[in-house]
């Protein structure tokens, strides 16, 4: 019959990936049960387990096929949603360097300079965390990341508390996403390589076509037209393309998770920009069908992905003890 | 190599021993520093055995439970050995730094 302090015990290990459990548990069990015996427990024994437990999910050790899938998942969304934020800054950038250039009075009546210096200074960091992603600096990686959540996080608060603003409910949900994205983004596993090729030159093309459209846009519009050339539809456009391009890979195909990963970072990313930049769900007509196709989307990957995951096998790859045979 | 890694390899230098044993060794080596949770230890257990340094030496049965016993690999021990040559060789460079210098830091050389 097992002590309460085993069953507590052994409640906590199953927080362990299967296939760790059934090559060292017993032994675990035992080794803890012989220091509880000499001493006071501690709460950091069980810390020390779920430590582990989120090392070894996060390296994929004793893992399953379908677990695996599902950490591939996790580093799509991870990616996408920093192109995302790179790429969206970027933009964000270009076009208030336009509306400076071609709109002056607008943009100083509408504190353009200091609008342009926070977004260029969070432009930086999230195409830093991204350049730092895709070339594989895994501790630069984690900390720009850091940075620039947390910079955009702390701007959103403090800026409308300084101008006597009341910060709404709305305007939190982006900053759970900037959270998340980093939480993510830090989780990435150590051995990740991304294609250099492949990320460095879409976001570069996404850059080179989108900012100058940005920055053009305020030379181009016309109070009263339809206004179709509206920098936040074009911008939607270019991550479709990018976010086909990137599906599109063969090399990328072949992992079940990937189009997880997108079905996530789609259904997340539109509704959540929306707010962010508009304040509601898509005020115009163009944006609203286009978030509506894209979140669309992303339900159909979201069903392709589990489908595929569903076929590999879930359970772990029968990992003997230490020197059985 | 980190260092309770490094202390659980020299842990096993000397004889094989069972998991709890190792913990009680490292805190004896460390001098009270390194107090290793049961966690951790089978952290680095799992990546020593993966690695080919340690292995499974023998099953015991001890109050009702199943014991088991490890030991370094030949690989294992040279590993150790490396590790312990690079960190000797690191401390040897400090201190003939330090004694050279130290009056410049109103110490004794």
């Amino acid at each position: 019959m097992t002590s309460p302090l085993e069953r507590r015990y052994r409640r906590v290990l199953r927080l362990l990936p299967a296939g760790y459990r059934q090559a060292w548990e017993e032994d675990m069990v035992s080794a803890y049960m012989e220091r509880a015996g000499m001493g006071p427990r501690s709460l950091g024994e069980r810390l020390s387990v779920v430590a582990l437990a989120i090392r070894l999910r996060l390296a994929g050790r004793h893992s399953s096929p379908r677990g695996a899938g599902w950490r591939h998942a996790m580093y799509g969304f991870a990616m996408l949603a920093l192109l995302h934020q790179a790429l969206f800054l970027t933009v964000a950038v270009a076009d208030l360097a336009g509306e400076m250039r071609w709109r002056p009075m607008e943009f100083y009546a509408n504190e353009g300079p200091v609008a342009l210096w926070t977004a260029s200074v969070f432009a930086l960091l999230w195409v830093g965390a991204y350049g730092c992603a895709v070339l594989g600096l895994v501790v630069a990686r984690r900390i720009v990341v850091v940075l620039a959540a947390g910079s955009m996080i702390a701007y959103a608060i403090v800026a409308p508390l300084m101008r006597g603003w009341a910060v709404s409910v709305e305007a939190m949900i982006p900053l759970a996403w900037y959270a998340l994205v980093a939480g993510l983004v830090i989780m990435i596993p150590n051995d990740t390589r991304p294609s250099r090729r492949l990320w460095l030159g879409v976001y570069l093309v996404g850059a080179l076509v989108l900012a100058p459209f940005a920055a053009l846009h305020n030379r181009l519009r016309h109070p009263g037209w339809l206004d179709l050339v509206h920098p936040e539809l074009a911008w939607r456009i270019g991550l479709v393309i990018v976010m086909a391009v990137v599906v599109c890979v063969p090399a990328l195909r072949r992992s079940p998770g990937w189009p997880l990963g997108l079905a996530a970072f789609s259904v997340l990313t539109f509704p959540v920009m929306s707010l962010a930049v508009e304040g509601s769900f898509g005020p115009w007509p163009f944006g609203m069908v286009l978030d509506t196709a894209l979140i669309g989307l992303g339900v159909i990957c979201a069903i392709l992905g589990l489908v595929a995951l569903r076929r590999r096998p879930g359970e772990h790859p029968d990992t003997p003890a230490p020197g059985a045979v | 190599m980190t260092e309770p890694t490094f202390f659980v390899l020299t842990a096993l230098v000397g004889e094989p021993r069972h998991g709890y044993g190792i913990v009680g060794e490292v805190d004896e080596l460390s001098g009270g520093r390194v107090q290793l949770k049961i966690g951790s230890l089978y952290g680095i257990l799992d990546r020593l055995v993966s690695e080919g340094l340690v292995e499974l030496d023998r099953e015991e049965a001890h109050h009702g439970r199943l014991r088991r016993y490890y030991r370094l690999t030949n690989a294992g021990f040279e590993a150790v050995q490396t590790e312990a040559a690079r960190q000797a060789a690191n401390a040897r460079a400090a201190t003939r730094r330090i004694k050279a210098l130290a009056p410049r830091w109103g110490g004794t050389a």
